[in-house]
């Protein structure tokens, strides 16, 4: 962990833009389990696992990211695509699935599709230094 | 920055122009007259007549409209003497995939309850949808119609000096959306242990346009049928039945109740016997469109009928 509290103080924005996409599907997950839907709790409390044991090594740190940016931007993306195709092709006549895909559910997609590719686009600078916080600690 | 903060102040605009409950304190009180307070109750949730002074409710689908219609059932509820409460909820979608891509179904159901005049733990529930199906449908049929039914058949049965039951009267919402209100409402009847003794749905009740005064009722159980017969022949009018059974998919808060195994009753215009109104979930479900004299004579066949209930 003492390479994790090293990577954490050096990249402050990264991991804080990390942990809050995972409190985000957190929270998601919560709020579902607590209406007997448990597969998004599931779903998200496995990411968190896998990211515990991607932490060992650079190269698995590394794989993970890009596994979870990849996540985030098929999320986003499909939650775009619904709103264009709600607005401009088949507008659906549930009113509460109207208001998510609204204008401010549009900026809540956009802004995950954002954090997304400013994880991938990080992941390797991490990785680098995770290799050499290893190689500082041996 | 500046942009996104113009953006912002827009935005946060636009939602601030919703008229909070305080700004509709003005409410009046509707008419004495049945008749007449059947009309503006109607004319008020369909956008025929304004709820207060420069403002008129347009369709019940949208989050500012739904949320103006719930003040004025609240009012109306309390005008009543009855205490309104919310029964806020949230349901999880139908299908987990979509629970992973959209956040859950919210609402709120208004309710109030009438009190029986000797102690009893049995509830009798009168229920009616307030959403309506589309964005441009003022909703006058479907469902300001049933609204008003119930409402004035509760008015009555303030006024009798004896009933055995206590009376919920519940306004529920996203009826359109898969009966999501009506589901969440039985799980606080769960939660609450009230002894339900049957459950009374009104949906879509003002269009007779060959002028025989029929009422469709749909049920699973007989008792509750004969009762609405009895009620109608006193009326000079027919009940027209409609057998279900539990499990029958369908889209109206009864198949909640009857799913779950409730005495329940749907009562309506004649939707499965071919004469009911044509512009349902369209622009064109307007005030001018409802038939005032059968929505009065449904009212008091729903009303004796009740009454028999509360007798017994």
């Amino acid at each position: 962990m003492n390479v994790l509290t090293t990577l954490l103080k050096e990249n402050k924005s990264y991991f804080f833009y990390l942990f809050l996409t995972f409190g985000f599907f957190l929270k998601k997950g919560i709020e579902y389990a607590a209406l007997n839907s448990y597969i998004p709790f599931i779903i998200i409390a496995c990411i968190c696992i896998l990211f515990y044991f991607c932490l060992q090594s650079a190269a698995t740190f590394n794989r993970f990211i890009l596994f979870w940016s990849i996540l985030l931007i098929l999320w986003a993306s499909t939650r775009i695509l619904l709103s264009l195709m709600h607005h401009f092709i088949n507008p659906l006549s549930e009113s509460h699935v109207h208001y998510q895909l609204g204008i401010d559910g549009i900026l809540l997609s956009i802004t995950v599709w954002v954090v997304a590719a400013y994880l991938w686009s990080g992941r390797k600078h991490i990785s680098r230094q995770h290799k050499n916080s290893v190689a500082i600690k041996k | 920055m500046r942009h996104i903060m113009i953006f912002w102040l827009t935005v946060v605009y636009i939602l601030s122009s919703i008229p909070e409950s305080t700004t509709f304190n003005n409410i009046g009180l509707l008419p004495l007259n049945t008749e007449e307070s059947l009309k503006k109750m109607v004319g008020q949730l369909s956008g025929k007549h304004a709820i207060v002074e420069g403002y008129s409710i347009h369709n019940r689908w949208g989050e500012k409209e739904k949320k103006a219609t719930r003040v004025y059932l609240k009012h109306i509820i309390n005008s009543l003497g009855l205490s309104p409460i919310e029964n806020n909820y949230k349901q999880r979608n139908r299908n987990p995939a979509v629970d992973l891509i959209l956040n859950p179904y919210e609402g709120i159901n208004i309710y109030g309850v009438l009190p029986s005049t000797t102690p009893s733990d049995e509830y009798i529930i009168l229920g009616a949808h307030y959403d309506t199906g589309k964005h441009d449908a003022p909703g006058a049929i479907d469902n300001a119609t049933g609204m008003a039914l119930i409402y004035h058949v509760t008015k009555e049965m303030f006024r009798l000096t004896y009933r055995s039951k206590n009376i919920i009267l519940v306004f529920f919402d996203q009826e359109e959306e898969e009966n999501i209100g009506s589901k969440a409402f039985i799980q606080l009847i769960n939660k609450k242990k009230w002894n339900i003794h049957s459950v009374h749905c009104v949906d879509m009740i003002g269009w007779d346009n060959d002028n025989n005064l029929d009422i469709e009722v749909f049920s699973a159980s007989e008792s509750l049928m004969d009762i609405y017969d009895n009620s109608a022949a006193q009326y000079s009018s027919r009940i027209l039945k409609k057998v279900l059974t539990q499990g029958t998919p369908g889209s109206t808060d009864l198949y909640a109740f009857l799913n779950n195994g409730y005495n329940a009753i749907g009562i309506g215009e004649c939707y499965y016997h071919g004469d009911s109104s044509p512009f349902k979930d369209s622009s064109l479900d307007t005030y001018d469109t409802v038939d005032f004299d059968y929505l009065f004579h449904a009212t008091k066949v729903v009303e004796k009928s009740i009454s028999t209930l509360l007798i017994k």
